[in-house]
């Protein structure tokens, strides 16, 4: 133990500006994160302003219970995951389309308009994009509708349709970050060492053995470290979308309803903290255990690649 | 590799633990000048109050100390707001040697900063507050100053003279008093808002009963392709037609609502006991259902009504509707615009209450509290009593200054005047202090507002459970999970969306009982039970 | 037929064409689909409220009305506040959050340093567990003081963790034997980072800082926790729009109770309006940017 001791101290002090370069960004982070993170008892408490945080009487674990007595524990978490994944697989592949071809067209002015234009969808907020669906799919007055009946065809009520909003919800990510996603990738490529494309033009090789054997594997990095972020985030559903794409219809709750829109709703007027602390922390729990089997997954076959 | 990380981790730990006691230190520490105990909900008698009462001299209470008291009010600041404010400070620094700030939060943030203010360790003084704003959640988190009948009668003589014991009662939570509720009856009654233009055209001669409504409606939908009759669907307006329909069905079945409104329940109107259900376990819930049902399969509102975001005055107003339904304080402005937008609409308004009363509203739609760690609270307590009871002040703080955005007409009715757009009437979230004894209601408007406004009054009563206070303390839990089956199943029946009624409403039966709705109805009859009993 | 050529004035072979055909085809069919409703965002702004809820968005304004704008321009001195407040704390937060995220991604991504795993989870496990927005509230009003000052705008938003383990994953793309040839010179572990990394890390800091800047851009969360209506001049510009807007709704519902007919507040237009106004550092920021996110400026260019 001693020795163990040794070794961190003598760390710290050969390495100390290393460490030191960490100070700045370690100090926001226990400030911002770490110190309010005490606050996670909330979800075992029943807050009263008078006692305060830790004060507070314990009421364990009551605040989990209106969550799984619903009966849609399961529904939310599952259409949380899966809609994740499916972002997930669309946007990486849509992205890195993007960042590939944006990085090979030879246009100059056509890469830079085309650039700045796939941007602009992350400046719609998700209120207006909901306008933008209701607007497309209303029954009576839709552009949809219009189009259908122009042609003598019969309207559709997508609003009632189930099957339809994991498609829908799909497209909509997808417009809205494909400018935002690949930019990444983008930095990633435009960083790959152009004598390996050289070497490899000399050898013969056409378009699509260089993108297969050069540009994906030297992205790789960059594809494994955002799976692992993503997979830490997959008990979060990006709240803002789902409520104002679906507009919160009912109807269509059993495909479109994700934990976080399920929780808004349960405690819109109850106002418990610790009911929502609980619901947070079960999202944390599970995608803890999730990035931790990931992780381990990754470090076995790429120690480089994983995220800790 | 793993014992390093073990390590890490427990350091980490050690550190999170470190912050975690320094934290605690200053968690809970101000104490509240008053010990607002938990509420219990044991003591619904009025026991005598046991608290060490405060240093209050009996020759009044000790005002030499100037303080400043701050207020916060929701909504954003009227352009002239500092300028009332310092009129009515004027006489407060000269009553009770207080003034007042006011500070505001905006409507699109209150839901979040409401509560956190309550957290944050700021001083303030005194807070708007109503059923619908907090008041049940924050007074049982300990976030407002108890309010006792000896405060009262220390501090606030006009209110211990003016308060309806009736308003009193009702802003008891678990037997204890946190707030002042407006004193003020206001009776929420419905209209309908039809085109006269279109009635004429298709030979409608009334639209003030559902058999009405249903045929000025149908005429539009036969013959008015590109409008909707009645737009409804939104949050504000998702209710209305059910609640319309309900209303008649109930009354005529002799019940009443009781309980908070996601839980769906009503009982017998019957002083004797209270014997408390669900909506659905009454035969006239199916039979609502299917009229709605049917209203709705014959398009008298949109197939996609449960994603409406534009409520159906709004809609109205655009012309894409031919009919709206509100409640008469919305129907004055509405009515006012579009008289000015569209004369040609020729727009008529009628009672849509037919034979079931309007409900007096409760006390607690509006009131104000006392932070329950303001440093100030008897002095806060005093200047309430002001904004409250005294003419000068509630005018001021309700309309404005006299001569400049309002001018009186009679003793009981006001004009508006131009500069009334900078601090306008009755839109200053004054609506806690609103006073029966001192309100002016403002001239103009629809035709036969008045005569409807005098029929109302004369049937208007309260409800058996009135000033009945649900505790749900245990039952927290069943209550957040009947507000989503409130709100997704429920919506969708009220607004006819179901194939087979009969069916969904098992439906929602299962679901309810599933998420605890009978333990939550057994509390509710045995808490209704005792209060019938006390009553 | 003359041969294509490239660029860099190479020849193009076939293949090489093919794939450019295709992607110009791809991307300005993806680029018509983003600009699209872009376009309709930008056409609603000009209409007015009564056409925009009676047709839905147009791409041709039915009814031209500049009524959006003027209620979003009335004060023009509280609007140009606002964009000072809204780049000052972008740039200084952009440069601050740039800076200490680069110091720590470039030590995590020194496989020289023995704790750079348990260091990264020290970061990480932030992202995953929170103490929710009550805790944070209080700690940062109660015992940091923010209310009221403009850190508060900046220190929240400073670290993400996404980001940063972004941004090590882009360092560590950066050959090591650079950094070791840099110590045999005589380098410390400052001067690696600020003289050989960062230079080489050009493309990931334009990506890593457009993200900073962005979240500093369109952040209105947290001046409505912490700012009073009494701070109006610390109101960035999401904020101060945001206000504007549900200022206008409750004045016309103020005047309607006053029995006035209200002088109709265009919200629908003044949301898109918003969103026209408030995507000016894409337009502005994003070209300049650009010059990063080509290929082979970087590696190559310290190489040869």
């Amino acid at each position: 133990m001693k020795k163990k001791e040794n070794l961190f101290l003598k760390d710290l002090r050969r390495n100390r500006v290393k460490w030191l370069m960490l100070v700045p960004a370690a100090l926001v982070v226990i400030l911002m994160c770490y110190i309010p993170m005490t606050g996670i008892v909330l979800a075992f408490k029943s807050y009263n302003y008078h006692d305060g945080i830790f004060g507070s009487p314990w009421v364990w674990l009551e605040n989990f219970r209106y969550f799984f007595q619903s009966g849609k524990a399961w529904t939310t978490t599952r259409n949380t995951i899966l809609y994740n994944l499916a972002f997930l697989c669309v946007n990486t592949v849509l992205q890195i389309s993007c960042a590939i071809m944006l990085s090979e067209v030879i246009g100059k002015k056509f890469k830079r308009i085309t650039q700045s234009v796939m941007f602009l969808p992350y400046f719609i907020s998700w209120v207006v994009v909901g306008a933008f669906v209701y607007n497309l799919f209303n029954y009576e007055f839709g552009a949809v509708n219009t189009f259908l009946k122009g042609l003598g065809l019969d309207p559709v009520d997508i609003y009632s349709n189930k099957g339809a909003w994991p498609f829908i919800l799909v497209a909509f990510s997808a417009f809205k970050n494909v400018g935002y996603g690949t930019v990444m990738y983008l930095a990633s490529i435009v960083n790959i060492d152009d004598h390996l494309f050289e070497a490899a033009e000399l050898d013969g090789a056409n378009m699509w053995q260089k993108i297969r054997h050069i540009t994906i594997p030297c992205i790789r990095p960059t594809i494994v470290i955002l799976f692992l972020l993503a997979i830490g985030t997959i008990m979060k559903g990006d709240f803002q979308m789902f409520w104002q794409v679906t507009g919160n219809n009912p109807m269509v709750l059993e495909t479109t309803d994700v934990i976080d829109t399920y929780v808004t709703r349960s405690l819109l007027t109850l106002q418990e903290f610790g009911m929502t602390s609980a619901a947070g922390l079960y999202q944390s729990g599970i995608s803890f255990v999730l990035v931790l089997i990931a992780n381990r997954l990754v470090k076995k076959v790429e120690p480089d690649y994983a995220l800790f | 590799m793993k014992r390093k990380t073990n390590r890490i981790l427990s350091l980490l730990l050690a550190l999170i633990m470190c912050v975690g006691v320094l934290t605690a230190c200053g968690g809970g520490d101000t104490p509240a000048q008053k010990d607002p105990a938990p509420p219990a909900n044991t003591d619904t008698d009025k026991a005598p109050d046991t608290q060490p009462s405060e240093p209050s001299e009996p020759a009044g209470p000790d005002i030499s100390k100037a303080v400043t008291l701050t207020m916060y009010l929701i909504g954003d600041r009227p352009v002239d707001n500092d300028e009332v404010f310092e009129k009515i400070n004027e006489r407060l620094k000269a009553e009770i040697n207080a003034t007042i700030d006011v500070k505001f939060m905006s409507w699109s943030e209150y839901e979040s900063k409401y509560p956190l203010i309550f957290a944050s360790g700021e001083e303030w003084d005194i807070i708007y507050t109503a059923d619908w704003c907090f008041y049940n959640a924050q007074a049982t988190k300990q976030g407002f100053w108890e309010i006792t009948r000896e405060d009262l009668e220390t501090y606030a003589p006009m209110t211990a003279e003016t308060m309806y014991p009736e308003a009193w009662e009702q802003a008891k939570v678990g037997g204890k008093v946190y707030m002042l509720p407006m004193n003020y009856k206001e009776i929420t009654s419905y209209v309908y808002m039809a085109r006269g233009d279109l009635m004429d055209k298709y030979n409608i001669t009334s639209v003030s009963s559902l058999d009405e409504a249903e045929a000025y409606m149908d005429a539009i939908v036969q013959n008015e392709p590109g409008m909707i009759p009645l737009d409804v669907g939104s949050d504000y307006d998702k209710q209305f037609v059910f609640d319309r329909m309900w209303k008649q069905a109930s009354r005529q079945a002799g019940l009443t609502e009781v309980g908070p409104w996601q839980v769906m329940a009503c009982t017998k109107e019957d002083e004797s006991a209270a014997n408390v259900t669900g909506h659905y376990d009454q035969d006239i819930f199916e039979e609502v259902v299917t009229r709605l049902k049917d209203w709705k399969d014959r398009g008298f509102w949109s197939k996609n009504a449960v994603v409406n975001t534009q409520n159906n005055t709004e809609s109205f107003q655009a012309g894409r509707s031919a009919l709206a339904l509100m409640n008469a304080n919305t129907a004055k402005s509405v009515y006012a615009a579009v008289t000015a937008d569209h004369p040609e609409w020729d727009v008529r308004v009628f009672d849509a209450q037919e034979d079931a009363p309007p409900v007096l509203n409760s006390y607690l739609a509006n009131g104000m509290s006392i932070f329950s760690k303001s440093q100030h609270p008897e002095r806060a307590l005093m200047a309430l009593d002001y904004l409250r009871n005294d003419k000068e002040v509630n005018s001021l703080f309700c309309y404005g200054i006299e001569g400049k955005h309002w001018e009186a007409s009679g003793d009981n009715a006001l004009v508006s005047l131009p500069d009334s757009a900078n601090y306008a009437y009755d839109s200053n979230c004054n609506w806690g202090v609103r006073s029966d004894d001192n309100w002016r209601v403002i001239e103009g408007g629809i035709p036969n507002l008045p005569e409807l406004t005098a029929k109302w009054q004369e049937s208007a009563r309260s409800s058996l459970f009135q000033t009945f206070v649900f505790d749900d303390a245990e039952v927290k839990n069943e209550i957040a999970a009947m507000g989503e089956i409130f709100n997704t199943d429920y919506k969708l029946l009220t607004l006819g969306f179901t194939d087979d009624p009969a069916g969904d409403i098992a439906r929602l039966r299962d679901k309810m009982e599933a998420a605890g709705a009978n333990k939550v109805y057994a509390a509710l009859q045995d808490q209704a039970n005792a209060f019938l009993a006390a009553n | 037929m003359r041969k294509l050529k490239d660029a860099n004035g190479r020849p193009m072979g076939r293949d090489r064409i093919i794939f450019n055909v295709i992607s110009y085809v791809l991307l300005t069919l993806l680029s018509l689909i983003c600009l699209l409703p872009f376009l309709l965002v930008v056409s609603g702004s000009f209409s007015d409220q009564q056409s925009i809820q009676l047709y839905g968005y147009q791409l041709i304004p039915r009814s031209f009305s500049l009524d959006a704008y003027r209620m979003l321009f009335r004060i023009p001195g509280e609007l140009l506040q606002a964009y000072g407040v809204t780049i000052f704390v972008t740039l200084t937060g952009t440069l601050l959050g740039l800076l200490f995220t680069s110091m720590a991604a470039f030590v995590l991504a020194n496989k020289d340093f023995r704790y750079r795993y348990q260091v990264s989870f020290f970061f990480y496990f932030t992202s995953i567990f929170g103490g929710g927005l009550v805790p944070w509230y209080i700690f940062n009003t109660k015992y940091l003081h923010f209310h009221n000052s403009v850190i508060s705008l900046i220190v929240p938003t400073l670290i993400n963790v996404t980001y940063l383990l972004i941004l090590k994953s882009y360092m560590m793309n950066i050959p090591q034997e650079l950094y070791e040839s840099a110590r045999l010179d005589g380098a410390g572990d400052w001067t690696i980072y600020w003289q050989v990394a960062m230079p080489l890390c050009k493309a990931g800091l334009a990506t890593v800082g457009l993200f900073i800047a962005l979240n500093y851009w369109n952040d209105w969360y947290n001046a409505m926790l912490f700012l009073d209506e009494g701070r109006r001049d610390l109101y960035p510009l999401q904020y101060f729009l945001n206000n504007i807007l549900t200022k206008a709704q409750a004045l016309n519902a103020a005047a309607a109770r006053s029995g006035i007919p209200a002088s109709d507040v265009p919200s629908e237009p003044m949301k898109l309006a918003m969103t026209v106004v408030a995507t000016g550092p894409i337009v502005l920021l994003y070209p300049f940017l650009q010059k990063y996110f080509v290929k082979g400026v970087t590696i190559g260019a310290v190489k040869g």
